[in-house]
């Protein structure tokens, strides 16, 4: 099998998650803050050196990193926790539904620059914008249809200077492009575990820089924290505040093991080998003159069709060849006006630090072969 | 042995000042506290040595950690 479809979820993982989750799942590993025993308190130590690592990775302090279930869930609690009803609202074209439909349930007036312009362009749109009164930009880091990364350092420091909060979304951009919230002045940035962090699903985070307002954000969540239980309100502080209920420790152990795989190997190398997979893609194709690209360029992931075909067909035609890609919208349905005159979506392929040329050999031989049929 | 108990506002402080302890060569344990006290409820805090607990304390105001001492 030939996995591509790594923007959805990274297959394989690394050694090092497979172990932190069988190590988690098969020690003696309590509920964390909910007991002073040693299970409890081995448990909370498991969380807490998770924190560390995912606050040296993001460039925070451990207690401003807040699990959560995934990076959808961290994404609900910045935009409904922060917006109310007719709030003014920047985003980008070519956002993701776990952006997109927060905002619409906030009730929040939208306004949305051209994630293909010039960058001085999106900055100065953003910048009409909040002369207009918006007091929020949320959007991504790195799109999941596209090989586009967002300006997102110039825009956090506008937003800064302009005194507007940012909220990021690193769903893509987490462990291949280099985030640091404090650098990029970002409020809040949304990372989830098992795409380029390399750990498993069922967890996310929320991540505040050092110096943003947490009592800002209204907890979406209540319930238990483990700490003055007998409060009816949830804590002030984070991460407790964001934290209601029981963590999921094995998925936590997971995403703090990836997080040190991303550390050790480092960035650079990982997108670095991302983009020559991609290359090899494009070079492999440039002579097929029935495939289409839209928007290439070197990057972690590929959108196409094949002329003739629907994306669905294809991909479905590929799976036959043992290839595993993404076909449709990809939950990103305003991104795709500008693939598909038709609306029906494009066939995404999307990779990771553990592909190789010869696979991408073979991906391209199968379009090849699928296009002539 | 007697000790200095020192109680913070959540467990990851907790963690968090042991941590900031470490650095200054104070050896520390995360410890649950008794709620009954507050009726708070649930809290959490560390355990030093009494005799390093005029440096901890001040450890911890450094690293900007908000205690009560107990």
């Amino acid at each position: 099998m030939i996995y591509f479809d790594n923007a959805a979820t990274t297959y394989p993982k690394p050694g090092c998650v497979m172990s932190a989750v069988n190590a988690a799942s098969s020690g003696a590993y309590g509920n964390p803050g909910r007991g002073g025993h040693r299970a409890a308190m081995a448990a909370a130590e498991l969380v807490y050196a998770a924190r560390v690592r995912l606050a040296m990775l993001f460039g925070t302090m451990p207690e401003r990193v807040c699990f959560t279930g995934g990076c959808t869930a961290a994404l609900n609690q910045a935009i409904l926790g922060l917006l109310r009803r007719g709030d003014k609202v920047i985003t980008s074209d070519i956002e993701h539904n776990s952006v997109m439909r927060p905002l619409y349930a906030a009730g929040a007036e939208i306004t949305a620059f051209p994630a293909f312009a010039r960058d001085e362009e999106i900055l100065g749109r953003i910048n009409d914008g909040i002369k207009n009164g918006s007091s929020c930009v949320v959007c991504t880091c790195a799109s999941n249809v596209f090989p586009r990364t967002l300006p997102y350092g110039q825009i956090g420091a506008l937003c800064r200077d302009r005194g507007v909060v940012f909220i990021a979304d690193g769903a893509q951009a987490a462990g291949v492009y280099d985030i640091n919230v404090g650098r990029d002045n970002i409020d809040v940035l949304c990372v989830p575990s098992h795409k380029g962090l390399y750990g498993v699903t069922g967890c996310g985070a929320l991540i505040l820089s050092a110096d943003f307002d947490a009592e800002r954000l209204r907890p979406v969540l209540s319930g238990g924290s483990g700490v003055n239980s007998a409060e009816p309100i949830m804590p002030k502080e984070p991460p407790e505040r964001f934290e209601a209920g029981t963590l999921p420790v094995v998925p936590v152990a997971a995403l703090a093991a990836g997080a040190g795989f991303v550390l050790d190997t480092g960035i650079d190398v990982i997108r670095k080998r991302e983009e020559r997979i991609c290359r090899a893609v494009l070079d492999g194709l440039s002579g097929a003159d029935a495939v289409r690209f839209y928007r290439a360029a070197p990057g972690t992931l590929l959108c196409f069709n094949i002329e003739g075909k629907s994306c669905e067909e294809t991909a479905a035609l590929l799976d036959g060849y043992g290839i595993c890609v993404r076909a449709g919208l990809h939950c990103a349905p305003s991104a795709h006006k500008y693939t598909a005159p038709d609306g029906t979506g494009a066939v995404r392929v999307s990779f990771s630090y553990f592909n190789t040329e010869n696979q991408a050999e073979e991906f391209c031989e199968a379009v090849r072969m699928i296009s002539r049929l | 042995m007697k000790y200095g108990i020192f109680a913070l506002s959540s467990l990851t402080y907790a963690y968090k000042g042991r941590d900031a302890l470490y650095r200054y060569d104070i050896r520390s344990t995360v410890i649950r506290l008794d709620g009954t006290e507050t009726k708070k409820g649930c809290r959490f805090g560390l355990r030093v040595d009494e005799r390093d607990r005029d440096e901890a304390r001040r450890a911890l105001r450094s690293a900007g950690i908000v205690f009560t001492e107990t």
